[in-house]
């Protein structure tokens, strides 16, 4: 018996028009315009995260930071920020942090901390005293009293140089002997009548004589070099005389200054110590104060106070203010780092060229923003971090060791052979909270171990909210605070449900609704611009239907172009009729901003083998592995549903018709597997029809993706060849919640020209793409006589008893040949 | 005493050479005032005969300060040195005096240095005289000067401790004609360096010393005057202790002026300035 069956009279009706887009009622919204909103305080739909933050935020131990993962434009940044931002306020300033040199080991300088507000005090004062040394010094040097010491040192140093000498030249004169400047030294030449003896006259002499004119001579001139070693000593004893004088007025002095510096910084340690190094190392070099001094004469400008502090006499007194808090009513710091390389993070030791080398001082130690964030927060966006060379390692090993020590690339790398420094560590307090997507968090926490010790907390944003009257209401304050905050114009309710019906078509789901902010608020732009050029003072649904558009526009060439290629007959897809072996299915091409979809035919074929379905895509490596996996799920649901008693004997081939890009995924399978049945039952399947789902073993269809860009994919190519009343498309019936179709479409169904329907087997979609009924297996064991199932069944069974005559021939010539042998 | 007056009586500035001083400083220092007063320069390297007579003598060694070993000396090696110092100096000298655009000679004698000098010298002269690192006391340098000064029309010294300084020209005035020659000088050097006079005025009271500052002010013209010190019936050692506070470019006083008529003033002078002093005699008697 052959049962047919009428499309017509199909059991799966095709949607309702008014379950094809859920509408957001305006009336319900219980407002006129958005000015009337109060704008929300918080984001909405996002209570697990902002509760994470709260919480991260607050838990004062170590390696609980933060890493707030989800979805770009989900709000994560503009939610830290009011976050912290408000919690930081409450929170104490953290101390300030200054570099000071090290007067015993010049490359290793000095960290101090000091209470908020004082560095910048500090490096005042010092600055100050430099300035008042620099002038009551030179002042103290020229007092009578010091110089009254300073030319007895002087007279007695050239005293004692020209006293030794005298002695010596008397001496030499009483015996005839005269002392003379050479060139390179001194000499002594026997004199008479007051001039050297010349050779010839010497030699002319008694002997005795000549020998008694040498002895005196060689007495005289190990006199004369005692004399001569002497006045390097004479003069290294007026240096030092001269220094002691120095440092003895000096004290006075600097001993002073420091003094008053110290008691403005009373009860810090470290303050007291490091002007107790910069008092001795002043009083030590004095000398500086009094050559910069000198220098300053006869010029037309004296040193102002600035250029002091550049001067390199006077920079290691400076004081290098790295971080400074205590701004009234700033709290602990919160800092959003744009661009974390690794200087940013850990802050750098600059160099100056010198005479053509790189040098350095502590002066040129610049904060990182760890420094700036310490005591407070520090935000960072987990992408840029991972891909800025040793950022990601040097800020794991800051926090782990609970300081912050500068270290740049080169010296990573070990490249750098210049004079740097060791600057002492900061100890370092800081809650550092990355936000980044969630693959980022998922990979880190699964390949680098040290990231769950460091990053204890997840803050979670949801893409999607569920979409009920309440959350519709949040949503509506949503619109108006961004509204608000963008400065736009208010919007009208029409306008506000059209936006909350255009959160829902982002969310590809009719019960939920995007909570991606970026994008949102971008619509929102772009809306209140074309109100702008309507000359409107409210943004109103036109608007925002015309931003839509106008956004699809913008980004639809490539839609249009493969829309063309079908409409003109260069790629093949039926609209009507019927063909054996062959669907339309239906894929999604996401480029940019935009997602579409478009048909594709699908094609089987089917021939006796040894229970194999061969996909084409696959064999070429065009098939992606999700792919490949529907196609052995629906090789699977045939074994276990045909032919339960044979083997399988069946060889078949599906591929995606002109498809020269990849295949990815299983939203195609229970198309395959109609294609497949309608080719081995030989029954043709209908072409104004197109398909999407995927199938499971038992074959019940199951949901997808992107379904609403599949149906009007197809929808666009039945309507630029006019719709027939008879086209449609079969989805999964758990998609039907996620129908937010565009309106042209909804009309087209509303009007009986275009159809949904919602599958739940692949049963249901066989009877409707052959118009009879798949047929259900009896009490006998077989399908119903005529049904899809039986031709199916009965067409495997023939494979089989063809097969295994087959190879029972094949047995017996097999068998011949080896009696033959 | 116009500026033009007194580049008229001195019209050379002579340099003694004998590789005993610091050549770089007596050369710039020499051509500095040439420069300042448009004279000639002229280097004499004397070649001590009283060291080749020494070098010849079997046991001659130059004793070096601050070594312990005697260094043998003979005619060849001080020929050498002798030779060897005079190309240098003389290579220094042009090139000083290239730059400045004097007209420059250079002469090489052999004799005794300060008979050479004397007999080399002209009452237009104005000879520079160094002080030896070693072995002259600043007495033995005022004595050299004086007779020196004798021929000549002044005399610079540079003391040991004399170094290069940026200050301004001190002149010292004690009111007499050679005092307005010094700050006639003192008003060129202040020109040439774009530098201030400072002005040192002796007096016995303060009716003359202001006599004396009218009197220099309207010598200096428009040289710039950083300050007017007056030292009337002055204690030991004020104006000593000025010249060290001052840290002058060039002291310029009356070689026959109150601070140097006697040699203890004089050598405290010599010891205070740290600057060459530029000592010239009053035209009428030179």
């Amino acid at each position: 018996m052959t049962e047919t069956r009428d499309p017509a009279d199909h059991p799966i009706a095709p949607l309702d028009a008014a379950r094809l887009r859920t509408r957001c009622d305006p009336g319900a919204l219980g407002f006129a315009s958005t000015a009337e909103l109060q704008p929300l305080e918080a984001l909405v739909g996002q209570d697990r995260a902002l509760g994470a933050i709260r919480f991260g935020a607050s838990i004062k131990r170590p390696g609980f930071n933060l890493f707030a993962l989800g979805t770009a434009g989900t709000g994560r940044h503009t939610a830290i920020r009011a976050l912290l931002e408000e919690k930081a306020k409450a929170e104490p300033a953290p101390d300030d942090w200054v570099y000071v040199n090290n007067f015993d080991v010049a490359h290793k300088p000095k960290a101090l901390r000091l209470p908020p507000g004082t560095a910048v005090r500090l490096r005042d004062c010092m600055n100050a005293l430099i300035d008042d040394l620099a002038t009551a010094i030179p002042a103290l040097f020229e007092s009578d009293d010091y110089r009254a010491r300073r030319r007895a040192i002087d007279e007695q140093a050239e005293e004692a140089h020209e006293k030794a000498f005298d002695a010596l030249r008397q001496k030499a004169e009483e015996q005839s002997v005269g002392i003379l400047r050479t060139p390179m030294g001194f000499a002594l030449a026997p004199l008479r009548d007051g001039q050297v003896i010349k050779p010839e006259v010497f030699n002319d002499l008694p002997r005795e004589e000549r020998a008694e004119i040498e002895k005196k001579i060689a007495a005289l001139q190990e006199e004369l070099e005692a004399v001569l070693m002497q006045l390097p000593m004479i003069q290294k004893e007026h240096r030092d005389r001269i220094r002691e004088l120095n440092s003895e007025f000096a004290g006075r002095t600097v001993g002073l200054s420091i003094e008053q510096a110290a008691r403005e910084f009373s009860g810090l340690e470290g303050v007291r110590d490091h002007l107790a190094a910069v008092e001795k190392d002043l009083v030590d070099n004095v000398q500086i104060f009094l050559e910069q001094a000198s220098a300053g004469e006869g010029q037309p400008f004296t040193m102002g106070g600035t250029s002091r502090q550049n001067d390199p006499r006077f920079r290691r007194y400076s004081v290098n203010v790295l971080v400074a808090n205590g701004e009234p009513g700033t709290g602990a710091p919160v800092v959003f780092e744009e661009h974390p390389t690794l200087a940013n993070i850990v802050g750098r030791v600059e160099h100056i060229s010198q005479m053509g080398a790189l040098v350095t001082d502590f002066m040129l130690i610049k904060a990182g923003a760890l420094h700036h964030a310490n005591g407070g927060y520090l935000v960072i966006d987990a992408r840029r971090l991972l891909t800025q060379p040793f950022s990601w390692e040097a800020l794991k090993r800051n926090l782990s060791a609970g300081c912050i020590t500068i270290a740049s690339a080169a010296e990573e790398l070990s490249l750098i052979t210049t004079i740097s420094l060791e600057p002492d560590p900061i100890p370092l307090q800081v809650k550092v909270v990355l936000v980044g997507e969630r693959i980022l968090y998922y990979l880190l926490a699964s390949l680098d171990p040290d990231f769950p010790e460091l990053f204890k907390v997840e803050a979670d944003f949801d893409e999607e909210i569920e979409r009920s009257a309440d959350t519709t209401g949040l949503y509506a304050r949503l619109i108006s605070t961004i509204a608000g905050r963008e400065g736009l114009r208010p919007l009208t309710v029409e306008g506000v449900a059209r936006v909350i019906d255009e959160a829902s078509r982002r969310a590809e789901d009719a019960e939920r609704l995007s909570l991606q902010i970026g994008p949102l608020a971008d619509l929102l732009r772009e809306a209140d611009f074309w109100a702008g050029e309507d000359k409107r003072d409210r943004i109103t649904e036109k608007d925002v239907d015309h931003a839509v558009r106008q956004r699809i526009r913008r980004s639809d060439r490539i839609r249009e172009r493969s829309l063309e290629q079908i409409t003109r007959g260069n790629v093949l897809i039926d609209t009507d009729g019927a063909v054996v072996g062959q669907i339309n299915g239906l894929a999604v091409t996401s480029l940019g901003n935009l997602s579409f979809g478009r048909p594709s035919r699908i094609t089987a074929r089917v021939r006796m083998g040894a229970g194999k379905v061969v996909d084409i895509e696959r064999e070429v490596e065009l098939g992606g592995p999700l792919h490949s996996k529907g196609v052995l799920i629906l090789s699977s649901f045939l074994s276990a549903r045909y032919a339960l008693d044979r083997p399988m004997s069946l060889w078949a081939s599906l591929v995606f018709e002109q498809s020269y890009g990849g295949v990815d995924g299983d939203s195609a399978s229970s198309a395959e597997l109609y294609a497949l049945l309608s080719a081995l039952a030989e029954l043709p399947l209908r072409q104004d029809l197109a398909v999407t789902g995927s199938v499971n073993q038992i074959g019940q269809v199951q949901a997808i993706g992107g379904v609403n860009q599949k149906i009007e994919g197809f929808y666009d190519v039945c309507a630029q060849r006019s719709l027939t009343g008879r086209q449609g498309v079969l989805i999964p019936a758990s998609n039907v919640k996620h129908l937010m179709l565009r309106e042209d479409v909804v009309e087209a169904s509303a009007q009986g020209r275009f159809h949904i329907y919602p599958v739940e087997t692949i049963d249901q979609g066989i009877e409707l793409l052959t118009g009879r009924p798949a047929g259900r297996r009896g009490d006998d064991g077989r399908f119903p006589e005529g049904t899809v199932n039986a031709r199916v069944e009965d067409r495997l069974a023939g494979y089989a008893a063809v097969r295994r005559e087959y190879v029972a021939r094949l047995d017996e010539h097999n068998q011949d040949q080896e009696n033959k042998t | 005493v116009s500026a033009e007056e007194t580049r008229s009586t001195i019209s050379r500035v002579l340099v003694e050479l004998g590789g005993l001083a610091d050549g770089d400083e007596v050369i710039e220092t020499a051509c500095d005032l040439a420069a300042a007063i448009q004279a000639e320069l002229y280097g004499l390297f004397v070649e001590e005969e009283s060291l080749l007579d020494l070098s010849g003598l079997p046991f001659a060694h130059t004793v070096l300060p601050g070594r312990t070993q005697a260094q043998a000396l003979n005619p060849e090696l001080l020929r050498q040195v002798y030779e060897r110092l005079a190309a240098s100096s003389r290579r220094a000298l042009s090139a000083r005096a290239h730059s400045a655009h004097l007209t420059w000679s250079f002469n090489t004698a052999r004799g005794h240095g300060a008979a050479e000098i004397r007999a080399k010298v002209s009452r237009t002269d104005l000879v520079v005289i160094q002080q030896h690192r070693f072995g002259q006391s600043a007495l033995e340098l005022v004595v050299a000067a004086r007779s020196t000064a004798t021929v000549a029309r002044g005399v610079v010294l540079i003391g040991r401790r004399s170094k290069r300084a940026t200050g301004p020209i001190v002149a010292i005035d004690d009111g007499d004609e050679a005092g307005a020659e010094t700050v006639a000088l003192a008003a060129r050097l202040a020109r040439r360096h774009d530098a201030p006079v400072e002005l040192f005025v002796i007096a016995t009271d303060e009716q003359s010393a202001r006599q004396t500052e009218a009197r220099d002010l309207a010598l200096l013209g428009d040289v710039r005057v950083a300050a007017v010190r007056k030292f009337v019936d002055r204690p030991d050692g004020t104006l000593e202790d000025a010249l060290t506070r001052t840290a002058p470019r060039f002291v310029v006083a009356d070689l026959d002026g109150a601070p140097f008529r006697d040699d203890e003033s004089a050598v405290r002078l010599v010891r205070a300035a740290r600057a060459p002093i530029v000592l010239i005699k009053p035209a009428s008697t030179a």
